[in-house]
């Protein structure tokens, strides 16, 4: 099970070790270290937002991976 | 299986008149449709739309005007409509930002499943195809009637994104929708997700039989999802707006007519070379959207068969 498609990423400074996003996530991204999310396995992220939803401290963002990259032909590389 | 009926409100303005204009048309193809039937007195009525991405970066979702005019119509049922959506209060507030707010649209946004997504209900799929177990919205699970308000438009997962997916990933928990994405991994033509997708519609379907209305909205018909931060211009000029008891015979109009349409100038469907005729959503995204409406119909969802009925 692995990269359908999404990263995401982990706001340190933002971030309060709450562990709600670990709790949230059903592909098991998360772990938590020294207080603090760290999303150690991203590659199994299915993009489904569970962690931004939950998160109290709006410290996670995802952005898409270039696994799209049949339709991001058409556009210019970033 | 006898052919079912697509209610049609044309885009294109004929005369120069209000009653020819898209708002009138979409009125009167509720009025002709049989939601008169299906909401009674005191019926709480959920509206699914897309309310937009979570950074205001897309914008091309369903135009506020065409929702007021929908809970109008469900007001004067005297039913009792909300609009919902996915991902919890965050996306309420973006909801409220975007224009589908009390003011506009009469009606409140409610999270489809609670403010954190933990309000689920699980449902059983009849026959999996993927997906044995779906995590359903409660408000859209507890709600009487569900009218099914979708924008058509690409996606590079299934191909094409419309009444299917509005349910599939729209009305459902966290599980359920990462289920679906990690179905990604299966194969490149986007069968099991698509697949995945038929699953999840028919258990938010469920528990209301006969009370389950679907809207296809084929403007502004953008290549990718109203989920992503960013909004091209359409592939296809402005068709209108379809509608039906039967999402599959629903969702077969809606592709076929968006297949026959030329392309928009400068958008990606010309630099892609596309004729009317061609399978648009296939040479963009490589998945063939018909999958997730074949699939639907051998699971006994609908017809493939329709008769289109311009209103």
């Amino acid at each position: 099970m692995s990269a359908p498609g999404y990263k995401v990423y982990v706001d340190q400074e933002k971030c309060i070790g709450c562990g709600q996003c670990y709790a949230a996530c059903p592909n098991k991204v998360f772990v938590i270290e020294n207080r603090k999310s760290v999303p150690l396995y991203q590659d199994r992220c299915a993009g489904c937002r569970a962690c931004i939803v939950r998160c109290p401290a709006n410290a996670i963002t995802l952005a898409p991976r270039d696994v799209r990259a049949f339709f991001s032909r058409f556009y210019a590389k970033q | 299986m006898p052919k079912s009926k697509v209610l049609f409100a044309k885009a294109r303005l004929e005369k120069l008149e209000k009653e020819s204009s898209l708002p009138f048309k979409f009125r009167r193809l509720l009025e002709e449709s049989p939601l008169k039937n299906t909401i009674g007195s005191g019926n709480i009525v959920a509206i699914k739309i897309h309310v937009g991405d979570m950074h205001h970066g897309g914008f091309r979702t369903i135009r506020p005007i065409f929702v007021r005019i929908l809970v109008d119509y469900v007001k004067s049922l005297g039913g009792i409509p909300f609009i919902t959506d996915t991902w919890g209060l965050k996306h309420v507030v973006v909801g409220l930002e975007n224009g589908y707010n009390y003011a506009t649209i009469g009606a409140p946004l409610v999270p489809v499943s609670g403010i954190k997504e933990t309000d689920i209900v699980k449902v059983r799929v009849p026959n999996p195809l993927r997906i044995e177990e779906v995590e359903v919205g409660s408000a859209v699970f507890h709600a009487d009637v569900l009218i099914n308000f979708a924008h058509s438009k690409g996606h590079p997962s299934p191909g094409y994104g419309g009444a299917i997916k509005n349910l599939a990933m729209g009305c459902t928990g966290p599980n359920t929708r990462s289920a679906i994405h990690n179905l990604e991994n299966l194969d490149s033509e986007g069968r099991a997700f698509q697949e995945g997708l038929v699953d999840a519609a028919q258990a938010v379907m469920l528990n209301k039989p006969g009370k389950v209305f679907h809207i296809d909205y084929v403007l502004d018909v953008q290549p990718s999802c109203d989920c992503a931060p960013f909004s091209d211009i359409p592939i296809v000029p402005d068709i209108g707006i379809l509608a039906s008891e039967d999402i599959v015979a629903l969702e077969k109009a809606a592709l076929d007519l968006i297949d026959s349409s030329p392309v928009v100038p400068g958008s990606i469907g010309e630099m892609a070379g596309l004729k009317p005729g061609d399978n648009k959503f296939l040479a963009i995204h490589g998945k063939n959207p018909y999958i997730q409406v074949e699939a639907a119909h051998r699971k006994g969802m609908g017809s493939v068969e329709y008769e289109l009925v311009e209103v």
